[in-house]
């Protein structure tokens, strides 16, 4: 059974990366926005950047500890990665690429071979062409098929299925998911999709702010992610300040003049002083309240609320 | 006079000078990679002789090296290297620290040790951009001129190279020397620019 367990913190100048988490068998995935450090993450985990403090296990061996003074180099590591879009080398042609790594492994090491490799990705047509003949998909591909033929026990993934259309990717998702079951491996995955983390069951690292030790539910991930989506449907037409209106879970009647709406909780996003919450009516309205008043009323997604918008206030 | 003669000095200052200014330029490149904020520094210090007269630039090797290289063959090649160390040396800094990070930490993960790296990733990658670079220098040493003279003189058999050897020509009016010392530099700069645009065909690049 391939594990992985880390506890490192890394500072690159001004931004600090703390990690700790553990991933057994299976395809795991670590969300969050572009520049929280998870890419930042991989890097440790496969040498390229070396942790301040902290440890590194893979398989109950430990690859970096700061107390142990350890810190085996990557291509002792045994781990397949594919960055971030990745280059192929361009001097090689594609098989070539594909079995680079796998001359360096040991016949135990040895257990999906380059050609079975080849055939699970349907790219045999491809093996005499050089990567400036390839289009980007085509790319990412032999660049995922070399990583796999490393044959490491952990397969750290940095969004590898970008440049590939939907229905290729699903397809690609699905080999990466079985090899991971054949061959036990432990898969590290990072997306921005919600297409790729609705494909999983497990529980997602969720990376903020150079924190990477908080593991979220997979509809939690989802909520938050269509909260902060939330803010791009906003306009002036739909948006209330906490000054121009008053919410309740309970109908209420009011003499001003203005007028009444209500609907149901579907989106909360908080910030220090206030919260945007989205409510379903007649059409999507978005309350902003002071976090005081928010608790107050112990709102909660999917909740019924009436409001009353001050017609004179409206602002 | 003895062109077959000039012609091996000539060709024996700018090869030496060639190598001097390629080893030099690489020590200096392996620094930046190690010390990066030496990198402005250099790169300004590689800059002035080609923004310098080259008779200045000759000058100052003969003061710093105290005269001792004064009318020798190998203050030449000193002069040729100074000279033409702002192209080689800017064209394999380009090349070396062009190099994509990702490319070598790809090559790594994947198994293979920083020899491997050298040999079947990097070294091919870099090829074409440092024989490019030889060959430049070599182009510019081949015409140097002032900082020869200054240094080395123009001593016939000794130190006397196909540039200076025409200005002798010019000097003393004899018109059948400068005529065949000039073809013979012409002749040597079509087949260094014919092999320089040979090897960077591929790449498209070219003189």
């Amino acid at each position: 059974m391939n594990n992985i367990d880390f506890n490192i913190i890394s500072n690159l100048g001004d931004f600090r990366l703390e990690a700790k988490s553990e991933f057994s068998q299976g395809v795991n995935f670590i969300w969050g926005r572009s520049g929280n450090g998870k890419s930042t993450l991989l890097n440790n985990l496969a040498g390229f950047i070396t942790p301040d403090e902290g440890q590194i296990i893979i398989n109950e061996k430990v690859y970096f500890s700061s107390n142990e003074n350890i810190n085996v180099p990557p291509n002792k590591r045994h781990i397949s990665y594919v960055q971030q879009e990745e280059k192929l080398f361009p001097n090689f042609n594609v098989l070539e690429n594909i079995e680079f790594g796998f001359k360096f492994l040991n016949n135990i090491q040895k257990k999906i071979t380059p050609s079975e490799i080849i055939d699970l990705f349907e790219i045999r047509h491809l093996l005499d062409f050089y990567p400036k003949q390839l289009s980007g998909g085509q790319k990412q591909k032999v660049a995922l098929a070399r990583a796999l033929a490393r044959n490491g026990n952990v397969l750290m993934l940095d969004e590898p299925l970008n440049s590939i259309d939907f229905i290729s990717s699903k397809k690609i998702f699905e080999i990466i998911e079985n090899l991971s079951n054949e061959f036990k491996l432990c898969v590290l995955y990072i997306t921005h999709s919600i297409d790729e983390i609705s494909r999983t069951n497990k529980n997602i690292l969720y990376v903020n702010n150079g924190y990477a030790n908080e593991k979220k539910t997979k509809s939690s991930i989802l909520e938050f992610w269509e909260d902060e989506n939330l803010l791009n449907d906003i306009d002036n037409e739909n948006y209330f300040s906490s000054k121009s209106v008053m919410v309740s879970k309970n109908k209420f009647s009011h003499n001003d003049l203005g007028f009444y709406f209500s609907g149901e909780i579907k989106g909360i996003i908080k910030n220090d002083k206030s919260t945007l919450i989205k409510i379903k009516s007649d059409k999507d309205y978005f309350v902003s309240l002071d976090n005081e008043i928010f608790s107050k009323l112990e709102l909660n997604r999917e909740d019924k609320v009436f409001c009353f918008v001050y017609k004179n206030l409206v602002l | 006079m003895n062109y077959f003669e000039i012609l091996i000095t000539t060709l024996k200052i700018a090869v030496t000078g060639t190598a001097i200014c390629f080893f030099t330029s690489i020590l200096m490149i392996l620094f930046v990679k190690k010390y990066e904020k030496l990198k402005g520094f250099f790169d300004f210090i590689t800059a002035l002789p080609l923004a310098l007269p080259p008779v200045i630039s000759g000058y100052f090797i003969l003061i710093v090296s105290d005269g001792n290289l004064s009318f020798e063959w190998i203050g030449g090649s000193l002069a040729c290297a100074v000279i033409s160390l702002p192209l080689v040396y800017r064209m394999i800094s380009v090349t070396i620290l062009s190099i994509d990070q990702k490319i070598i930490n790809t090559a790594k993960i994947l198994g293979s040790d920083n020899k491997n790296t050298f040999a079947f990733i990097i070294f091919p990658m870099v090829k074409t951009g440092i024989i490019s670079a030889i060959f430049l220098g070599f182009i510019r040493s081949i015409s140097e001129f002032g900082a020869t003279m200054i240094i080395a003189g123009n001593i016939s058999g000794k130190t006397q190279t196909l540039s200076t050897a025409i200005y002798t020509s010019i000097q003393s009016g004899d018109k059948e020397s400068i005529y065949i010392l000039s073809s013979l530099s012409i002749l040597i700069a079509i087949i260094t620019i014919f092999i320089f645009n040979f090897i960077n065909k591929k790449d498209g690049v070219g003189l």
